[in-house]
């Protein structure tokens, strides 16, 4: 089959805007899988967990084969992407292989900052776009408003807008027939030097690591050593083939083709997302533009419950980063927790993720430390330091200036809630740059942010204002001075480094006082007084007290009594499980997130 | 173990005129039953003995009557339970032989009764001096009649007298406890047990506390009235040497609850929901006296659960109630678990709060440690020697 009849898209859309739905129907329509195999979940979210959260977290892709009623054969490659800010570049390279993007709006909701962004990547990326209307068949569909908007974003004519009901299966041939006339064929030369295109990469524990890509140019065949050209990584072709419901082994893939690779790699931080695979021998000199490595935004220790199960940990960790090459961790000490990992996530959702499959997979009982991002800090001695951690932040006399990062922020929001994300946006020192009008009811705001006021719960509180409406998009921007102090929290006098937090000075007093009284709720009381105090170097800034339990005895203990009582026990014991010893004082997990919780 | 050494003797009576709303040992109130009670329960000290030929003629250091309300046994009654126990096994000659007494079921000529048996040590509930205390507890009798039992026992020629109360009571005061402690401090006796109410599932009280009718004190005021108790007893002449008992001096202690306190020491038991340590095992009697009887009249112990206790259940078990009384004997614990308390982390916290002290070879809890004493013992749980040390985490990394 010659390139002409090969169509490579992705769909671009809002969590529950009917992307998965919609790529259910056109595997349906095209007979990639029969009704009666499809189960309750759609076919293209296999975690669990993405199943729970209704979002993709992985990217994935499939190929079907589409013979429509004018007569010839495609074959069509839907590439998956995932849908949520943390994972930007990940789309971009999703986009990157592909020629064609359907952009699913739900009819009822409208356009959002997530779908925006990762259209524009795709306009950038040079793809054809098919805009697709969704559940237009329900009562509150918007069609027209939602017309104009989407005609407003990418220009298009009102008939170029797919009107569809993915769950009704209404416009799902519209949609075959749109990509097959609309998204051009790829380009590429079978006969030029090896260029593929790593768009993701799981780990199978059998086969090592397992690459999806898309062959830019050239031909790949089984038995051919190649060349991952970022990380320099020489290996031997071992299988390859296409991505239907199950792998579909090939001898070979060419120009134009979307499939998977297996060349027994151990680890997939050696298949990077981006990175360009070529012939070890004969190949490209230049590999395919806009690889980067995932850097981790966010950073926070994660501690095992109890100290025996730190070998655990790490072995939890080591086999989570065999799928996730954005995981970074290594070891790190804390006076409080004792020993434990610094890890670096591409955001709180990533992070919240990784927490979670720790607690699932791997029945891991963890604590973990409050969030915060990477600080810059120069000192007097004109040294730059790398700070990740805010324990290991310089003494406020030896910091000449301390830089944080900064974001640039797109909130897309209905013009009544304007008002309110404005307010927030101050709290969280935004600074103000446009807003325009998508369309008379709903406004694009841009704004500007230190990365450090958004990841607690900013996307919580954005969504909770604008009763779920507002949605976020962000990208980083760049690194600036701020006056920036380290906030210690002591217990019973000594500083509790693993509650240490870097605040904004003017915050600094207000969230002290929030914090220990939020910390006062949570550590319980003890057999003696627990003194709670928030400090900025040598100076007490605020203070609270957990007043001494006053009797923990049972009075009667005969022989009736012994097993029962000891069995009690036991169980207290077990309870305490869920507490970290910090010196002599018990100190439940959630404390070392109270920070989250509290609240404006 | 030493298996041949001294053995201890509990004997379940389950009978009560009424149950208390707080009380949940076994009782039932159809006092007609008691009779064929008697005879069946000298069938289980029989079969006991075929069962467990190593108990015959083993000496028995203590004897305890509980209940229930031993003291609704008539003195015949008693007396074939105690030709039955004599036909088994030796009975010390300083045996401490102790009958639990309801203040509203004695007479001199019951008591004297007793004595003439070989009783020597009399167990009154009298629990409060307070009426309408009494009367929300559920008690038969009045503070009088508290008053004149004890009188009684001493008549009959009683020296060693118990007199039991409850504090924390949900409409006690610190003024209606004080009135009580000095009615029990008058009456002279030399062991006085004072018991924080404990709401037990299971009871009319705890039904009561569930549908809101009654509100159970908080632990903070209970914590006060401990320590009132504590002051107030001491301030009499009494020395505390368990969470909720004091004597006034080291021989007038209750010999048979040190025995459930010692952690090691064994004891037999007889009657329904007895429990008995033996060999390492705890087992249990059916909380049920019908149920009791058909297994005796069958021929079989009524044992309904024994459990055979690991090391690390025997350690917990020792901590507690070696603490909860006269304290942890080192030396016998290292040989035991192989581990010196003293090195435990936590051990030298205790000490420097004032919560536990060292006295030669003995570590106990203070009068301010027994106010923590299951906090304490959940601490020391977690052994010294698994809290992990620094070096060995520092090589897990590398």
């Amino acid at each position: 089959m010659g390139l002409e009849n090969i169509r490579n898209f992705c769909i671009i859309a809002h969590i529950d805007h009917g992307k998965s739905t919609l790529a259910d129907k056109l595997l349906l329509e095209t007979h990639t899988i029969e009704a009666r195999e499809m189960t309750n979940n759609q076919m293209l979210d296999d975690m669990a967990l993405e199943q729970e959260r209704g979002i993709t977290i992985k990217l994935h892709a499939i190929q079907m084969r589409y013979t429509p009623a004018s007569g010839g054969e495609y074959i069509y490659n839907l590439i998956d992407t995932p849908g949520h800010v943390d994972f930007t570049y990940e789309v971009s390279r999703s986009l990157a292989a592909c020629e064609g993007a359907l952009l699913v709006v739900d009819a009822t909701q409208g356009v959002e900052a997530q779908t925006i962004a990762n259209l524009f990547l795709a306009i950038d990326a040079g793809l054809e776009i098919i805009p697709v209307l969704n559940k237009v068949d329900l009562q509150s569909a918007m069609i027209e408003e939602v017309s104009h908007q989407i005609m407003e974003l990418i220009g298009c004519k009102k008939e170029d807008i797919i009107l569809a009901s993915a769950k009704a299966g209404i416009g799902i041939v519209d949609v075959l027939e749109a990509v097959r006339l609309r998204v051009p064929p790829p380009k590429g030369d079978v006969e030029a030097p090896l260029r593929c295109l790593i768009f993701d990469s799981v780990f199978d524990s059998y086969r090592g690591s397992i690459v999806y890509m898309r062959v830019m140019d050239g031909t790949i065949k089984e038995g051919d050593e190649i060349l991952f050209m970022a990380t320099k990584q020489k290996y031997r072709v071992e299988e390859l083939g296409t991505l239907k419901m199950r792998r579909e082994k090939k001898t070979q893939l060419s120009a134009g083709d979307v499939g998977y690779l297996i060349a027994g790699v151990k680890d997939v931080k050696d298949t990077r997302v981006g990175d360009t695979v070529t012939h070890f021998r004969g190949g490209v000199q230049e590999p395919i533009s806009g690889f980067k490595v995932a850097k981790p935004m966010v950073f926070a220790g994660l501690y095992p419950q109890s100290a025996e199960d730190f070998a655990m940990l790490r072995d939890s960790l080591d086999k989570l980063s065999l799928n996730d090459s954005s995981l970074v961790y290594e070891p790190e000490s804390s006076i409080a927790l004792g020993f434990g990992f610094r890890c670096g996530f591409l955001g709180l959702l990533h992070m919240e993720i990784i927490q979670e499959r720790l607690d699932r997979e791997f029945d891991q009982n963890i604590v973990t430390t409050v969030p915060n991002v990477e600080y810059r800090v120069t000192t007097t001695r004109q040294e730059e330091v790398i700070v990740d951690n805010p324990s290991s932040m310089p003494e406020p006399g030896k910091i000449e200036w301390v830089e944080e990062p900064y974001i640039k922020a797109q909130i897309i929001v209905p013009s009544e809630y304007v008002g309110a994300i404005m307010k927030l946006s101050n709290e969280r020192r935004g600074i103000y740059k446009t807003t325009t009008y998508i369309d008379p009811t709903r406004a694009d705001i841009h704004y500007e942010f230190p990365l450090s006021e958004i990841i607690f719960d900013f996307y919580d509180k954005l969504k909770s204002i604008s009763r779920g409406y507002a949605s976020l998009d962000y990208e980083f921007l760049e690194y600036r001075q701020s006056d920036l102090v380290k906030l210690d929290i002591l217990l019973n006098g000594d500083p509790v480094d693993a509650f240490s937090t870097i605040v904004h000075r003017d915050k600094a007093y207000e969230y002290g006082k929030k914090l220990c009284s939020k910390l006062r709720e949570l550590i319980p009381r003890q057999m003696f007084e627990v003194a709670i105090q928030a400090a900025i170097g040598a100076k007490i800034i605020a203070r609270e007290t957990v007043s001494a339990l006053r009797k923990d005895v049972t009075a009667k203990c005969y022989g009736g009594d012994i097993s029962r009582k000891r069995k009690l026990l036991e169980k207290q014991k077990e309870g305490k499980k869920r507490m970290k010893q910090v010196g002599r004082i018990e100190v439940p997990q959630e404390a070392f997130l109270a920070v989250l919780q509290i609240s404006e | 173990m030493n298996r041949s050494s001294d053995l201890s003797a509990y004997l379940h009576i389950p009978f009560c005129e009424r149950k208390c709303i707080y009380c949940d040992f076994y009782s039932i109130e159809n006092l007609s039953l008691r009779s064929e009670f008697v005879d069946v329960l000298l069938r289980e000290i029989d079969l006991k003995l075929e069962a467990n030929p190593e108990l015959q003629n083993r000496e028995l250091r203590t004897i305890f009557f509980g209940g229930g309300t031993p003291s609704l046994l008539a003195p015949n009654e008693l007396d074939r339970i105690i030709r039955r126990l004599e036909t088994h096994f030796r009975i010390a000659s300083h045996c401490e032989f102790t009958l639990e007494c309801n203040p509203g079921t004695v007479s001199l000529e019951k008591l004297t009764a007793y004595k003439s048996l070989g009783v020597n040590r009399l167990s009154f509930g009298v629990q409060s001096f307070v009426a309408e205390e009494l009367e929300f507890l559920g008690r038969i009798h009045d503070a009088d009649e508290a008053r004149q039992a004890i009188d009684l026992a001493k008549r009959a020629g009683f020296d060693s007298i118990s007199l039991d109360l409850i504090f924390g009571l949900p409409s006690q005061t610190e003024s209606s406890l004080l009135f009580s402690l000095e009615q029990a401090i008058a009456l002279e006796t030399d062991h006085i047990s004072a018991y924080n109410l404990i709401v037990e599932r299971g009871t009319p009280l705890f039904r009561l506390v569930q549908l809101g009718k009654v509100i159970e004190l908080d632990n903070d005021r209970a914590a006060g009235y401990y320590a009132t108790v504590q002051e107030t007893l001491q301030a009499a002449g009494f020395i505390q040497y368990e969470i909720s008992n004091y004597a006034t001096a080291e021989q007038k202690r209750a010999k048979h609850n040190l025995v459930y306190w010692d952690g090691f020491k064994e004891y037999v038991s007889f009657g329904p929901s007895a429990h008995e340590f033996i060999g390492g095992v705890r087992s249990w009697n059916v909380s049920s006296l019908e149920e009791y009887g058909k297994y005796l009249r069958n021929g079989t112990l009524p044992i309904i659960n024994s459990e055979r206790l690991s090391l690390e259940e025997r350690r917990t078990e020792v901590l507690y109630v070696q603490l909860r009384s006269t304290g942890v004997r080192r030396t016998e614990f290292m040989n035991v678990f192989a581990e010196d308390l003293l090195l435990h982390p936590a051990v030298n916290d205790f000490i420097d709060d004032g919560l536990m002290i060292v006295n030669g070879d003995v570590l106990s809890l203070t009068p301010a440690g027994y106010r923590y004493c299951d906090g304490i013992v959940t601490r020391l749980m977690e052994s010294g020697d698994r809290v992990p040390k620094q070096f060995e985490i520092a090589s897990i990394i590398s």
